[in-house]
Parts: C-alpha cells; sequence; structure tokens
C-alpha cells in the first residue's frame, strides 16, 4: 500500500475502531435481542420473537439439518408446512428444542427481555430461515422453543425463545409483523 | 464474530479495496486533498456500518463501491448548497507532502478514466456508473449490479446499451476526422 493509504488506515483503526465495533455488537444484538437467556435460578422467562416474513417458492428440500465445525447446528426451513418435522431432526441431534403453534389468541404471559444468549441465530435468506443454535450456549434445564403457524401460505414468520424447560409454553403470541 | 476478527475482516477489506476506492474519486476530482477526505469519509462511514454488511449479500468491494457513490453524492449536494465540504468530512486529515504526491500522480493517472466518463455524459446516470465500475473499477457485473442497487439483468441490459453507445460515438468521431 502507498504512504497514505497506510497513513489513513492506522487514522482509521485509532479514531474509528471503535464505532466498528458498536456496529457490529449493535447488529449481533439485533439478531437475538428477542431472544431470551434463562438461567437457571430465574423463575418465569419467556418472549416471543417475530422476526421477518418468508417468501418462498417452494424449492425442495423443505428443511435440512448441517453440523457445523464449531459444534453448532444450522436448521434451513423452507416449507412452513414441514416445520414441526424439521424441528424434530433437531432433538435428533440432541439440541432441547420444541416447536408450537404461534397463535394471535395465545395468552402468553410477557416477560422481561434479559442479556441475549449465543444460543440461536436467525437468517433470512430469500425463500428460507436459517436457524443456527449452538447447544453449548443453551443454558441447562432450558429448552429452545420454536413457533410458527402453519395454516400461513406464502408468507410466514418464525417466532422463537429459550424457556425454562419445566415451563415450556404451549403456544407463542403472534405480534403481528 | 470477535472484536478483534471483527476489525482484522475490516483491514483485509480496507487494504484490498482502498486502491479502487482512492482512484474512483480521483476520476471525479482533481483536488489530491478532496480525493483524500472522500476516500477517507467513505472508510469512516464503512466502519460505522460494518456490522450491516453481509457477505452473503454481495462482495465488500460491491458494499464499499456503494458507500463511495453515496459519498460522492453527499459531497455534491453540500457543494451545491456552497457549504465548506473540508469541514463536514468525517475522516479529514492534512496531507503531507509524499501523500500529495502520491495522490496527484493517481489524479494524473486517472485522466483516460475522466475522459472515457466525460465521453458518456450523454448516458443515463446509471448505464455511464455500470460501464465504470465494470470497465474502470474491474467490478464483476453482479458486484456492480450490487453497488448500483438493480438487478443483474437489468445491469446486463444497461451495459450492453451503454456499450452500443459508446461505440456510436466513437464510430461517429472516426468519421468526422
Amino acid at each position: 500500500m502507498s504512504k497514505f493509504e497506510n497513513n489513513l488506515w492506522t487514522q482509521l483503526e485509532r479514531d474509528h475502531a471503535p464505532a466498528l465495533l458498536q456496529s457490529v455488537a449493535t447488529q449481533r444484538r439485533l439478531r437475538t435481542r428477542r431472544w431470551v437467556g434463562a438461567a437457571a435460578s430465574v423463575v418465569v422467562v419467556g418472549a416471543t420473537a417475530v422476526i421477518a416474513p418468508v417468501y418462498f417458492g417452494g424449492t425442495p428440500p423443505a428443511y435440512a439439518v448441517v453440523d457445523n465445525p464449531d459444534g453448532s447446528v444450522t436448521l434451513t426451513v423452507r416449507e412452513v408446512q414441514r416445520f414441526q418435522e424439521a424441528t424434530g431432526k433437531l432433538r435428533e441431534r440432541g439440541i432441547t428444542a420444541i416447536a408450537v403453534p404461534l397463535r394471535r389468541d395465545c395468552a402468553q404471559r410477557e416477560s422481561t427481555l434479559q442479556e441475549p444468549l449465543d444460543a440461536v441465530e436467525f437468517d433470512l435468506k430469500p425463500g428460507a430461515f436459517n436457524i443456527k443454535i449452538s447447544p453449548g450456549n443453551i443454558p441447562a434445564n432450558a429448552t429452545v422453543v420454536l413457533a410458527t403457524d402453519e395454516s400461513r401460505g406464502e408468507s410466514w414468520i418464525i417466532a422463537g425463545g429459550v424457556y425454562p424447560s419445566d415451563q415450556l409454553p404451549a403456544c407463542l403470541l403472534d405480534r403481528g409483523r | 464474530m470477535r472484536d478483534h476478527e471483527a476489525l482484522a475482516a475490516f483491514e483485509r477489506i480496507y487494504r484490498a479495496d482502498v486502491g479502487a476506492i482512492t482512484r474512483f474519486f480521483a476520476r471525479r476530482c482533481t483536488e489530491p486533498q478532496l480525493v483524500a477526505d472522500l476516500t477517507a469519509d467513505t472508510f469512516v462511514r464503512a466502519m460505522t456500518s460494518f456490522g450491516t454488511f453481509d457477505a452473503r449479500r454481495g462482495s465488500a468491494t460491491s458494499w464499499l463501491f456503494g458507500i463511495a457513490r453515496h459519498t460522492f453524492a453527499v459531497h455534491l449536494e453540500r457543494s451545491a448548497r456552497s457549504r465548506a465540504v473540508a469541514d463536514q468530512v468525517a475522516g479529514r486529515r492534512e496531507l503531507d507532502r509524499d501523500e500529495l504526491a502520491e495522490l496527484e500522480a493517481r489524479i494524473d493517472a486517472e485522466r483516460p478514466g475522466r475522459a472515457l466518463l466525460e465521453r458518456l455524459a450523454e448516458l443515463p446516470e446509471l448505464e455511464r456508473e455500470a460501464v465504470e465500475l465494470v470497465h474502470l473499477c474491474g467490478l464483476a457485473p453482479k458486484e456492480a449490479a450490487e453497488a448500483l442497487g438493480v438487478p443483474k439483468g437489468a445491469m446486463r441490459t444497461r451495459l450492453y446499451r451503454a456499450t452500443a453507445r459508446l461505440r456510436a460515438v466513437v464510430d461517429d468521431e472516426v468519421e468526422a476526422r
């Protein structure tokens, strides 16, 4: 690099590295902020996260589960009608996860959001949801709860949270988009 | 991504593309200090929004050129309003003699590129930019489409149309001689 380019990098690193790190941290929080951390001692922890809608064109396969080298698992869901089945694949990997209905009339208690865990990350791609789950970051006695409305067609949403295993919700509240 | 990884990732992007971004401004401005300021401003903007960059949605190069275009548009707008441009630039840094000489050489080297842009002046702005990004900056058509925010198919059409018009201009010039 030229002297100008080297000097500019020195200045950028010195003056703007904190802003870069802040930007990365903010985006990380936005991706996971609606996921609720459940410490073992917490009595009630739970929240619904409404994620962006997915529009899909029926491209097979309906879902896929990939074991990542870092121990995490990525679940890709392309068809809402196979959501229960897809979530079941997580349990086969030893991940405590369940699927429940997402309903507008679900009588779910509101709860204060806790610090987000790095246990679950959503990634919206055209035509699919990627849900990356890091089993090592799921607290003991906690379960990943995923929810969707399987009756929806072209446009659908996924919600979810990490809940104490002994207080699992029967449904999650659809708060709309 | 850990903090040090994020900064290292950005540094790699910087080192790979700072030359192309500097040349982008050297084709538009003949003042070395302004080229330096706009280049710096582009990277400051990139650093402060690095969390939003998603490599799965496009290349870092196209992302940076998108920011550079925006930076230059803001500069033009401010210039039109006769405001003190230099004071508005976030990454402003006074150049030393060596850096000035470097940038003067780079501006000089971009003279053919500036001449080509002038010949393309009759084209619609998007077509002109498409030609520049692909033929002068070396972006793949797909990357140029990402930088300009247009569909890939539309980019192909624009490139084809722009090239045909440029050829017609050159033919007219040859005939006139």
